[in-house]
C-alpha cells in the first residue's frame, strides 16, 4: 500500500478484527484477519495486541484447543468504546479526504 | 530454520526483558506456529522474518519508541513538524515567540479539538483518543523531536563524532566501575567493622567478667564500653546488609541498564531500513 498505517489506525483495525469475534479469537486469526486488509508484517502486531491488552482495551483468556493452551483477546467495554472512537474519527476524516480528492476532479 | 530453533533464538534475544514480557511473547509466537501449522511453519518463520527483527520490534515497542514502526499518528507527524519548524525559529528573534504561539495553537486545535472532542483541557495530551499508555507522557520534547530528524544524518553524526563518543562512553564506563568499585570497598569495610566491633565488644565483656568484677566502677565502665560497641558492630551490620541488599543490586542493574541502552540505541539504528 502506498499509504502509511499509522499506529492509531493499526489499534483501530485490530480492534474491529477482535470485536468481530463474541467469543474472542486469537493472535494467529487476528493476524490472517488483518492481513486480509492490510499489507501488514506478521510480527508487527504482536506490539499491538500487547499494548491494547495493557490499556485494558482488550482482555485475555486461555482456553484449551487441541491439547494446548490457547490464549484468546477480546474487546472490552473500554476497547469498545475506544473503537467507536476510531470509527467516528475515520468516518469524518475519510469524508473529507474523499471529498477533497473528488472536488479536485471536479474543477481541473 | 525450524520453529524450535526460532523460538530458541528468540528467547535468547529477549534476554533483557522483563521475565514476564519474555514469557507472554514467547507464549504467543509458539502459540502462533501451533495455530499456523506444521504445513507452514517455514512461510510464518519467512514471514516473521529473524528473531533479530522479531526481538527488535517487541523490544522497541517496551521503550515506547514509536518511531520504530517507520510511522505515526497523523498527530505525531504534526508535532514533529512544528517542532522542526520550531527549532530554527528560536535563535531568530523576535517574531518566532508569536508564532511558536500560533503553531502551537493550531497544533492544538488540530489535535486537541478535533480529536479530543468534549474533554477540555488537554495541552500536554497530543494524542486525545489515541492516547495509549504511555506515549503521551513519553513523546513530550526531546524525545519526539529525536525521531523528527532523518537517521541517515544521525548516523553520519554518531560515526564522524564516535572518537568523542567513545571517550565519553569509556570515561562514564569507568566512573561506573569506581562507582560500583568503591560501593564494594565500602561494603567490605563496613563488614570488617561490623566483625570487628562485635569480636572487641564480646572480647571486652569476657574480660569484665575475668578479671574487673572486683572493681564494680571499671567493671560497668569497661562492661558499658563493651554494649557500645556490640552496638556499633550491629549498626554497621544493618549499614552492610541495606548496601548490600538494596543498593548495590541496584546500582548494578542501572548500570547495566545504561549500558543496555547504549547499545540498544545502536542497534536500532542499524535495524532500520
Amino acid at each position: 500500500m502506498v499509504f502509511n498505517t499509522g499506529a492509531a489506525l493499526l489499534d483501530a483495525i485490530v480492534l474491529a478484527v477482535v470485536s468481530k469475534e463474541s467469543e474472542g479469537t486469537y493472535g494467529y486469526k487476528i493476524t490472517q484477519d488483518v492481513r486480509q486488509v492490510l499489507e501488514v508484517s506478521e510480527s508487527t502486531l504482536y506490539p499491538v495486541l500487547r499494548r491494547l491488552q495493557k490499556d485494558e482495551c482488550l482482555e485475555t483468556y486461555d482456553q484449551e484447543y487441541g491439547g494446548r493452551n490457547r490464549r484468546y483477546y477480546k474487546v472490552t467495554e473500554r476497547g469498545m468504546a475506544q473503537l467507536n472512537l476510531y470509527r467516528a474519527e475515520w468516518r469524518s476524516y475519510s469524508r473529507k479526504i474523499s471529498i477533497l480528492f473528488e472536488e479536485e476532479g471536479i474543477t481541473r | 530454520m525450524n520453529r524450535k530453533e526460532f523460538l530458541g533464538q528468540l528467547e535468547r534475544l529477549l534476554w533483557d526483558i522483563p521475565e514476564q514480557e519474555r514469557r507472554e511473547a514467547l507464549e504467543y509466537y509458539s502459540n502462533y506456529f501451533e495455530d499456523a501449522g506444521e504445513e507452514n511453519e517455514s512461510g510464518v518463520i519467512q514471514e516473521l522474518g529473524s528473531p533479530g527483527k522479531v526481538a527488535a520490534i517487541i523490544k522497541a515497542d517496551l521503550a515506547e519508541n514509536r518511531g520504530d514502526y517507520g510511522e505515526y499518528t497523523e498527530s505525531g507527524y504534526t508535532d514533529e513538524r512544528f517542532d522542526e519548524r520550531k527549532m530554527p525559529d528560536i535563535p531568530g528573534g523576535h517574531k518566532s515567540e508569536k508564532e511558536q504561539k500560533d503553531q502551537k495553537e493550531e497544533g492544538n486545535n488540530w489535535d486537541g479539538t478535533r480529536y479530543t472532542g468534549p474533554q477540555g483541557e488537554k495541552k500536554e495530551e497530543y494524542d486525545g483518543p489515541y492516547r495509549r499508555a504511555g506515549y503521551g507522557r513519553y513523546r513530550s520534547g526531546e524525545q519526539s523531536r529525536k525521531q523528527g530528524r532523518s537517521w541517515p544524518l544521525i548516523l553520519v553524526i554518531i560515526i564522524l563524532t564516535s572518537p568523542i563518543w567513545g571517550g565519553i562512553g569509556l570515561g562514564i564506563l569507568g566512573g561506573l566501575l569506581g562507582l560500583v568499585l568503591g560501593l564494594a570497598g565500602v561494603l567490605i569495610g563496613l563488614l570488617g567493622g561490623c566483625i570487628g566491633l562485635i569480636v572487641g565488644g564480646a572480647g571486652l565483656i569476657v574480660d569484665t567478667l575475668l578479671f574487673h568484677l572486683s572493681t564494680p566502677a571499671v567493671a560497668m565502665v569497661s562492661f558499658g564500653t563493651a554494649l557500645l560497641l556490640i552496638a556499633a558492630g550491629i549498626l554497621f551490620m544493618l549499614g552492610f546488609a541495606w548496601i548490600a541488599i538494596k543498593c548495590f543490586p541496584a546500582l548494578f542493574r542501572w548500570c547495566i541498564d545504561l549500558i543496555q541502552r547504549f547499545l540498544h540505541r545502536g542497534m536500532q539504528g542499524g535495524e532500520r531500513r
